[in-house]
């Protein structure tokens, strides 16, 4: 049915660009396949469509609409990705065992109907689960979604958005503690991150200072998010402050807390034109059933880092991350997981570096590495990759996850490493 | 942007004698109001490929601000560079994270989308500041009588070593310039070519940067510019890169 709907669509806005100057369209197609090192050889492919749409209404607004189009061919079993023992293995079978506990007192007093109806729901539950997962892999076999889809008001001193929008708070490079809106894979910070439905206002004063509000929908007032954030620059320093009041739809299937949070941020460099950029979040949770909380459950999220580029193109940067909200001694429960799937944290642990090394060779090449490692249990995801710019609008990039560390109790050292060949084309 | 326009606007009437008197009378050239010019960027690899690029430029008050915005490649369609004090503050913007980033200054020395421009380059308006400098002499380059003018580094981190440029005498545009390296060997070579009336402005039809180490050279053609029409002040913020 969507896909019904989704070629004349597409062949609809394609006809109107040549009639209206004003209508930009543009996007990409990236096609990729995976392979697992592991004894099963599992393999996966995916393929993904991305179409941009954007009307200008001059001096008076615009619209835009990013349609995302994914093709997916996963292995059956979506916990491949994970060795067998792993710390994910025993969360997603203590997962299942007290969902299974939580039922069988009640299964015997159940009709064979209801019992079949019940396991519907059951999975129906589990797949709504995943489809929260910020940045899971495990999509549907085909999905379409909407990325943006907004209109934004030009007045005087401020633009006004409402709609599916890319809001981008922080200064963070594989980390964004202040950025509750648009959440990253800090394994993958340049990734693709989908927008969140919200109206927001802008109000700009200077030559780069603003203060931004923005209001997230939810089913009630009480599932509405907010945030402000204020924003300025002196000398060769940016900075801004935030405040958030975190309460979703989404948090409340992961069973996440409300919160409120503050946070500052900033980015300029120092001596030696070495940049340098920090985030700071303080988060008070208030927990179903109970009033806020006292300090013991508030918690701080900080990164920091530099960067720095030689003259012959190597590219360096570090940055680490402190995570108030990460398990202490690396017992990691099916809690943990959720509030790292959920955003609320970028890692399981509390204390962790990210290094990037890049080097562009040859003019149309470039050969990166990423690691990210979790300094409490010493295992780490290194990211090896090698790209190639085969035209102005055409790349190829080959990679490969490669996890470190013991595989029955470490956060990286449980997954399986992979390589990944990939060709984007733009249009 | 500034090695782009900084290409010669021009009133001269008499001939200044000093290295000073030529740069000032250099810099008087970009004293239009705001200009909107639409450019092709063509890169030549060593291996004979060719690679094409177009953007549209907009500036106010000569180049003290400077906004890029890349029309092709699809790539990188709709990104955007804002340059602020003279190329000292430079912004980037990504239309497909929405996301604003102020350009480090470690960054300015790299290429700029994969051609023989540096973003420093494009932004070279600190070169009295960062260099010093002094007239060597006066000399005839390909057919045009020129002012040579010679640049040092006052700081070991600069770009360049050093680097030449050759100011047209009647006119006072930069009409070549060449560039070394750290270890003082030639590194780029800079040519202007068809230079013509646009108004009351002399603008540059082609600006050729030649990188003798890599064999490779990138033409930045003006096809169309317009001076002095009306700009929004706003247009040079970060609110106007996101429009």
């Amino acid at each position: 049915m969507k896909r019904i709907l989704f070629i004349p669509l597409l062949i609809f806005v394609l006809s109107i660009e040549a009639q209206d100057q004003n209508i930009k369209l543009g996007g990409y197609l990236e096609s990729k396949m995976s392979c697992f090192l592991s004894e099963d050889e599992i393999t996966s492919a995916n393929a993904l469509f991305r179409l941009e749409g954007d009307y200008d209404i001059p001096d008076r607004g615009r619209v835009e609409a990013h349609l995302l189009y994914y093709f997916n061919m996963e292995p059956l079993d979506p916990f491949s990705g994970f060795k067998e023992g792993s710390i994910y293995d025993r969360i997603i079978d203590r997962y299942y065992q007290e969902t299974i506990d939580g039922i069988a007192p009640v299964l015997d007093d159940l009709t064979a109907d209801e019992r079949e109806l019940l396991f519907k729901l059951l999975e129906i539950y589990s797949s709504g689960y995943f489809d929260h997962l910020s940045y899971s892999s495990f999509y549907p076999k085909e999905t379409i979604v909407m990325d943006r889809a907004l209109i934004r008001l030009y007045f005087d001193r401020a633009d006004l958005t409402f709609g599916k929008q890319q809001i981008a708070w922080g200064t963070g490079y594989a980390f964004n503690p202040t950025d509750i809106w648009n959440i990253k894979d800090p394994s993958n910070p340049d990734g693709p991150k989908i927008g969140v439905l919200a109206s927001s206002v802008e109000f700009f004063y200077g030559e780069n200072s603003s203060v931004n509000i923005i209001a997230a929908p939810g089913s009630d007032f009480n599932h509405m998010r907010y945030g402000l954030r204020a924003k300025s620059s002196i000398d060769r320093f940016e900075y801004s402050f935030s405040a958030i009041r975190d309460r979703s739809d989404d948090g409340s299937v992961l069973d996440l807390p409300e919160r409120i949070q503050v946070g500052a941020d900033f980015a300029g460099e120092i001596i030696n034109e070495i940049g340098i950029f920090g985030e700071a979040a303080l988060s008070n949770p208030r927990y179903t059933g109970m009033e806020m909380s006292d300090t013991d459950s508030a918690y701080v999220q900080i990164c920091a880092g530099m960067d720095y580029t030689f003259k012959n193109g190597l590219y360096l940067l570090g940055e680490y991350y402190y995570n108030g909200l990460g398990e202490r001694d690396n017992d990691f429960d099916l809690k943990a997981f959720t509030r790292l799937t959920g955003g609320l944290m970028s890692g399981l642990s509390r204390n962790y570096f990210s290094a990037v090394f890049m080097y562009p060779f040859l003019r149309y090449y470039k050969v990166s590495l990423i690691t990210l490692a979790n300094l409490d249990d010493g295992s780490c995801v290194t990211v090896p990759e090698l790209e190639y710019s085969f035209h102005e609008n055409l790349s190829i990039r080959i990679n490969s996850n490669i996890y470190i560390g013991s595989s029955s109790d470490t956060e990286y050292g449980g997954l399986i490493n992979k390589i990944t060949f990939n060709v984007t084309g733009y249009f | 942007m500034k090695v782009f326009l900084m290409i010669l606007y021009l009133t001269a009437v008499c001939y200044p004698f000093t290295a000073d008197e030529i740069l000032d009378r250099n810099e008087e050239n970009e004293n239009f109001r705001t200009s909107v010019s639409f450019n092709i960027e063509e890169v030549y690899n060593p291996g004979g490929s060719l690679r094409v690029s177009e953007m549209k430029a907009y500036s106010q008050n000569g180049d003290e601000k400077v906004l890029l915005e890349y029309i092709e490649p699809k790539k990188v369609k709709g990104m955007k560079i804002l340059m602020l004090n003279n190329g000292d503050d430079i912004w980037f913007y990504s239309n497909r994270t929405n996301r604003v980033r102020k350009i480090a200054a470690h960054q300015k020395k790299q290429s700029a989308n994969n051609s023989d421009f540096s973003y420093q380059d494009m932004s070279m308006s600190d070169y009295r500041k960062d260099y010093s400098y002094k007239l060597e002499g006066e000399e005839k380059r390909s057919g045009r009588e020129c002012f040579r003018i010679s640049f040092s580094a006052k700081q070991k981190d600069a770009v360049y070593s050093r680097f030449t440029l050759w100011i047209d005498k009647t006119d006072y545009y930069t009409f070549a310039g060449e560039f070394f390296d750290e270890t003082g060997r030639l590194w780029k070579m800079l040519e202007v070519k068809n230079v013509k009336k646009t108004g009351k402005y002399w603008t540059a039809g082609e600006i050729e940067m030649k990188n003798v180490q890599k064999n490779s050279r990138t033409v930045v053609k003006t096809k169309d510019i317009m001076f002095d029409i009306e700009l929004p002040e706003e247009m040079f913020t970060e609110r106007g890169l996101k429009r």
